[in-house]
């Protein structure tokens, strides 16, 4: 693929990285688990992207995390908190309607 | 295998946070790692997790560059202003000093050559030093910025207001005082200067002799010369203050232009006061020219003596007209 296409998807994605990770942590996810549910749903994320990108939410405090010691390996499972609840319905939404108008705007150029 | 890749990550954290980060990174190598997992295996686990520098950095948020978007403008801007000032002052500390503590019995050629090459090196040195010591700041600033806003910043380190053009004047190109006007300005007063205090050493008759070039009869008396210093000190000071206030201005106004005018007019009274002094020109160097042109040193006296009078009035009426000329185009309001 060309380079500066590359890029360019690169950065239309960044945003909607995080949005789907909010989306898939409603329930309790650990780093391995959680690239391949995004996996099944179609959404390819760079592994070094995803783990950083979780500690970053935990840090904003969208998501909490918990060590979990009882399976044979200890992992670290991540929930969204409230705030981020709410944050990700916000970003749901803004999302939606950006994307449709983008959708039409993009239309409207087919048309012509 | 595993562990040397964890350390390479975390060894380039934070210490609070390498155990945390450490034992997730394990935990998760290992989940992406079938049952009988071999060489191949692990391999290709840490290939899809790539370069542990760059998860390192995404993990610690620290830039990877030394000076990021939000402080380039200001970098540069601060550079331009800075770095030819800090030039032009290390290049006057030279000549001062050079004038001040002269080589003994030195040929004039020497001395000159050698402000030129002390001068470069300096110059030189300096530069490198407010380079690294202003980039070395940024830097700094730039990693101890915590804040969120990574917008850029203007002069004032604050995000960009429609307030802040009220900061500028605006500059017609027809008007504008160019930067090297200033540093050149500067730099002329630093040679006139020289050659007033030192012209004992640098103007007169000169001989080629076995250590070069050598003066040997100064053209003026240089007690006499010197008589004048404090109008001298006044008048570098004067142009100092004025080159200065151009810098600020940017621009030629009227009252720049007045201002100017005043110093032109200043310059030439003390230069002609000076220059018809009776004794100033030394007889020796009347009579070595003399012989140079054939005639008396009482003409050359008088027709040198007269030339300067009239060329540096000559000269301050083009400059008056010319700054005026120049604070005098009209430039439309935009």
């Amino acid at each position: 693929m060309d380079p500066l296409i590359r890029s360019l998807l690169t950065e239309l994605r960044r945003g909607n990285l995080t949005l789907a990770v909010l989306s898939q942590l409603r329930t309790p996810q650990y780093g391995y688990s959680l690239v391949q549910l995004l996996e099944e749903l179609g959404v390819t994320i760079e592994q070094n992207t995803l783990y950083p990108l979780l500690r970053r939410l935990e840090k904003q405090k969208l998501v909490t995390s918990s060590w979990d010691t009882t399976d044979t390996r200890p992992r670290k499972y991540y929930e969204l908190s409230e705030y981020g609840v709410e944050v990700f319905h916000q970003l749901k939404a803004e999302w939606i309607t950006s994307t449709k108008k983008l959708y039409d705007v993009l239309n409207e150029g087919e048309e012509e | 295998m595993i562990n040397l890749y964890i350390q390479e990550v975390t060894r380039r954290l934070p210490e609070k946070s390498r155990e945390d980060i450490g034992l997730e990174l394990e935990s998760t190598i290992y989940d992406m790692l079938p049952e009988d997992y071999d060489e191949e295996d692990v391999k290709e686990a840490l290939q899809s997790l790539g370069n542990p520098a760059i998860l390192a950095s995404k993990y610690s948020e620290k830039p990877m560059h030394l000076i990021g978007p939000k402080y380039f403008d200001v970098y540069t801007s601060f550079l331009k202003l800075i770095l030819p000032i800090s030039i032009i002052l290390s290049l006057i500390t030279v000549v001062a000093v050079k004038v001040l503590n002269p080589v003994e019995g030195g040929a004039v050629l020497e001395t000159i050559l050698e402000i030129i090459g002390e001068g470069i090196w300096h110059m030189l040195t300096v530069a490198i030093h407010t380079f690294f010591w202003i980039t070395v700041t940024f830097a700094i600033v730039e990693r101890a910025d915590k804040e969120n806003n990574r917008s850029p910043i203007s002069m004032n380190f604050k995000p960009w207001t429609p307030d802040d053009l009220k900061m500028v004047t605006y500059l017609p190109k027809e008007k504008r005082i160019k930067n090297y006007e200033f540093h050149f300005g500067l730099i002329w007063t630093v040679i006139w200067a020289a050659i007033y205090f030192y012209a004992d050493r640098l103007i007169g008759v000169y001989e080629n002799g076995d250590n070069g070039l050598r003066l040997v009869s100064p053209a003026f008396d240089q007690d006499i010369l010197l008589s004048f210093w404090p109008w001298v000190v006044l008048l570098i000071i004067g142009e100092v203050a004025l080159t200065v206030y151009k810098y600020m201005k940017k621009q030629w106004t009227y009252r720049l232009a007045s201002l100017q005018a005043l110093y032109e007019l200043a310059t030439t009274v003390v230069f002609v006061v000076i220059i018809t002094r009776s004794n100033l020109f030394t007889t020796e160097f009347l009579q070595k020219t003399g012989e140079l042109f054939d005639t008396t040193s009482s003409k050359i006296e008088a027709s040198m003596t007269w030339g300067l009078v009239t060329i540096s009035i000559v000269y301050t009426v083009i400059a008056i007209y010319d700054v005026y000329k120049k604070a005098n185009i009209k430039v439309k309001d935009r």
